[in-house]
């Protein structure tokens, strides 16, 4: 059988996932656990490596994946050992996004990265997350503020796969294009 | 020199006129691989088929694989600079070339810039590369003939305005020059030539665009070219967009002749950028759809019906084999799609038979309905009586005791063949080539030596020019033979006048250089 991408195996455990915690009704508490989770592979980054490593022998392993277990709860204990018996810890760090996708579209949530010159005040960025929320149809946005200086002046606004560029280094690159296109 | 403030600034004003001051919004993925003109990226999920995407260097692609979780690109232009993690953003339009009176007498590539420095092209139509061909009752029958000049071809296999013949052969053959004789001959013809070269070599095209100059075909004519240095994508483009072009004319009303400057190339490149784009490869590598890449584009060459303008467009697609093997995949598909093919033979060529053309494999479908009526009456069965001459001539090798029927079959077999040479870029109107055919089949040739029927075609042409230009300007205007026997008493004139040069049959071998210098003087 062909080799499933990563974006795919991903999906795939997160679904499932979810369908069972909306169950359980503790969909939340399993998002914050996996995001916990996330940091820890994000802190170690050859753990997932490590522990699908075929040369390492199970007595070795399995002690690691224990302690990784530890603090979380029974459900995500479970998942745990499950991926971890499946060989899929590799691609555990995509199961926690793709998790992270389908609560969101789930809950109607968008993670809006909004790149700006200045950092935004308290009252442009209610601002913005209402107007995003009604251009998007979400209930809830959680707003990425980052900074660049590159922009002169203006936002930038990433949703997904969505720009929403009102930059001024965008428009002067438009009114370069107008001036040298050939009339 | 001084400077006008006023101007310049009320120049600046109207270019800044389309210039709209709001939010952009893209649609954005992520390239995830990049390599031979190829790049996949994820995100993009409302990307169409075909769609044009931009990447962040400017660079143009389209939209080919649309996947679960990523896209396959073909990219048109530079990639070098390409990396993974660049941005590719959606254009919501697919790929269109410019087109309209201002691309004739350039040479343009497969995008629809200008490659041969002598400007911008101010053109503000376009239409898109793939279009839908034209359905049943928006078509016509074919019924006009387009006169290639060449005698083998209009007499033999005769084409019309609107279909689609293919010519074929291996290489060396004279296959482009056929259609170079083929777009000089349509000068004052009321035609636009398109010829796409793809994959053919930059000299190659630069010595045909001098050619098409020099004999002032520059002035009905676009070229679309499509190097070999050239990334695949924009070879599989090309003959798409010379087709665009071209249907511009069609669809109000004009004709146009489009040679696509080889198909087999065409194939090949998209061959690459399949495989490269993981599409599962089929027999000879090709993939599954290179049927229709080629039907599809020939569909699109047409004879419009006569609510539609009446307009048409002639294709001579070319297909180059290896060792004459027509049954090669790429050749049977094409000959299958078109409505014949001229096949061009190495040992023809090389015998000094050219144009080479192979009369027994060699057929148009549309036949006798792209004729003038003149043309009809003379050519009638020679494709086959040529084809069987050359079946006889392999035959009688052997032996020596013939019948006189077979002998006289023979002989006019011979002449026949020598009739139907011509030089290269030597287009001949259809009224002359009516008048030596004539001379043929009325057996006026019969009693000809074979050495010396270029000089008697040549001197023919000479004799009607000058004391019979009425007859030559009957056919031409009426499109038939005149209908009383004034075409028989000048052909018959000539011949009686041919006959006393000629020295007597025992003298002919020992004169056979004589006859050179005489013809040479004769023209004069």
């Amino acid at each position: 059988m062909a080799k499933l991408d990563r974006s795919t195996v991903g999906t795939r455990y997160a679904s499932a996932l979810l369908a069972l915690a909306k169950e359980r009704g503790n969909a939340a508490e399993t998002l914050t656990e996996l995001q916990a989770l996330a940091q820890v592979f994000a802190d170690q980054p050859d753990l997932g490596q490590i522990l699908t490593d075929n040369r390492l022998s199970l007595l070795e392993k399995q002690p690691i994946l224990e302690n990784l277990k530890k603090p979380f709860s029974a459900q995500t204990q479970t998942l745990l050992q499950m991926v971890f018996d499946y060989k899929r810890m590799v691609d555990m760090p995509d199961i926690v996004k793709a998790y992270e996708h389908l609560y969101d579209a789930d809950q109607g949530i968008i993670e809006a990265h909004v790149t700006s010159v200045v950092a935004l005040t308290a009252d442009q960025q209610q601002a913005l997350s209402a107007a995003l929320a009604k251009r998007f149809g979400a209930k809830t946005v959680h707003l990425h503020l980052h900074q660049d200086p590159a922009l002169i002046g203006g936002v930038t606004v990433r949703v997904h796969d969505v720009v929403l560029d009102g930059s001024i280094v965008r428009r002067l690159a438009d009114i370069k294009a107008a001036l040298t296109a050939e009339a | 020199m001084s400077i006008k403030a006023e101007e310049i600034s009320a120049l600046i004003k109207k270019q800044l006129e389309n210039y709209q001051d709001d939010l952009q919004v893209d649609e954005v993925g992520t390239v995830t691989y990049i390599g031979d003109g190829i790049a996949r990226a994820t995100g993009l999920e409302n990307a169409m088929s075909n769609e044009l995407l931009q990447f962040s260097n400017g660079s143009y692609g389209v939209a080919q694989n649309l996947e679960t979780n990523d896209v396959g690109i073909i990219i048109l232009g530079a990639f070098d600079d390409i990396r993974e993690g660049d941005r590719v953003k959606r254009t919501g339009r697919i790929m269109q070339v410019p087109v309209g009176d201002a691309m004739i007498g350039r040479v343009v590539n497969p995008l629809g810039q200008p490659v041969d420095g002598l400007g911008a092209i101010k053109t503000d139509k376009s239409r898109p590369i793939e279009s839908p061909a034209p359905g049943v009752m928006q078509r016509q029958s074919v019924t006009e003939p387009l006169q290639t000049g060449l005698k083998a071809i209009d007499a033999l296999v005769p084409i019309g305005r609107g279909q689609r013949e293919l010519i074929i052969g291996d290489r060396k053959t004279g296959k482009t020059s056929i259609a170079i004789d083929t777009i000089l001959n349509q000068k004052g013809q009321n035609m636009i030539c398109i010829y796409v070269a793809i994959g053919q070599k930059e000299s190659t095209v630069r010595a045909q665009v001098e050619t098409l100059r020099r004999f002032g075909a520059l002035d009905y004519t676009i070229i679309v070219e499509a190097g070999p240095s050239e990334p695949a994508p924009m070879l599989y483009i090309a003959p798409y967009a010379g087709t665009a072009m071209g249907e511009e004319f069609m669809y109000n009303g004009k004709h146009v002749l489009i040679v696509f400057d080889d198909l087999s190339k065409q194939a090949v490149a998209y061959r690459e950028l399949s495989l490269l784009l993981r599409r599962p490869p089929g027999r000879e590598a090709y993939p599954g759809d290179i049927f229709y890449l080629h039907s599809r584009l020939l569909e699109r060459s047409a004879k419009l019906s006569d609510k539609l303008g009446g307009g048409s467009m002639t294709a001579l697609p070319i297909i180059e084999t290896q060792a004459g093997d027509i049954s090669a995949y790429i050749p049977t598909n094409v000959i299958s799609i078109t409505d014949g093919q001229i096949f061009l033979e190495s040992d023809l060529f090389f015998s000094g038979t050219r144009p080479a053309i192979d009369a027994g494999a060699s057929v148009s479908r549309v036949g006798g309905a792209a004729q003038i009526k003149a043309m009809k009456k003379v050519s009638g069965t020679l494709r086959t009586d040529l084809a069987s001459y050359r079946e006889l001539e392999s035959f009688t090798q052997f032996g020596s005791d013939l019948d006189a029927a077979t002998q006289a079959k023979l002989n006019r077999g011979r002449r026949t063949v020598e009739v139907l040479k011509q030089g290269l870029h030597k287009p001949l109107p259809v009224e002359k080539q009516v008048v030596i055919l004539y001379a043929l089949v009325h057996g006026y040739l019969d009693s000809v030596p074979v050495d010396d029927i270029l000089r008697f075609e040549s001197e023919l042409f000479a004799f009607f020019d000058g004391t019979h230009a009425d007859i030559l300007k009957s056919i031409r205007e009426t499109g038939d033979l005149p209908k009383d026997d004034t075409l028989e008493n000048a052909v018959k004139e000539f011949a009686d006048g041919f006959s006393t040069k000629k020295q007597t049959p025992d003298q002919e071998a020992a004169a056979v250089n004589g006859s050179q210098s005489k013809s040479t003087s004769a023209a004069k």
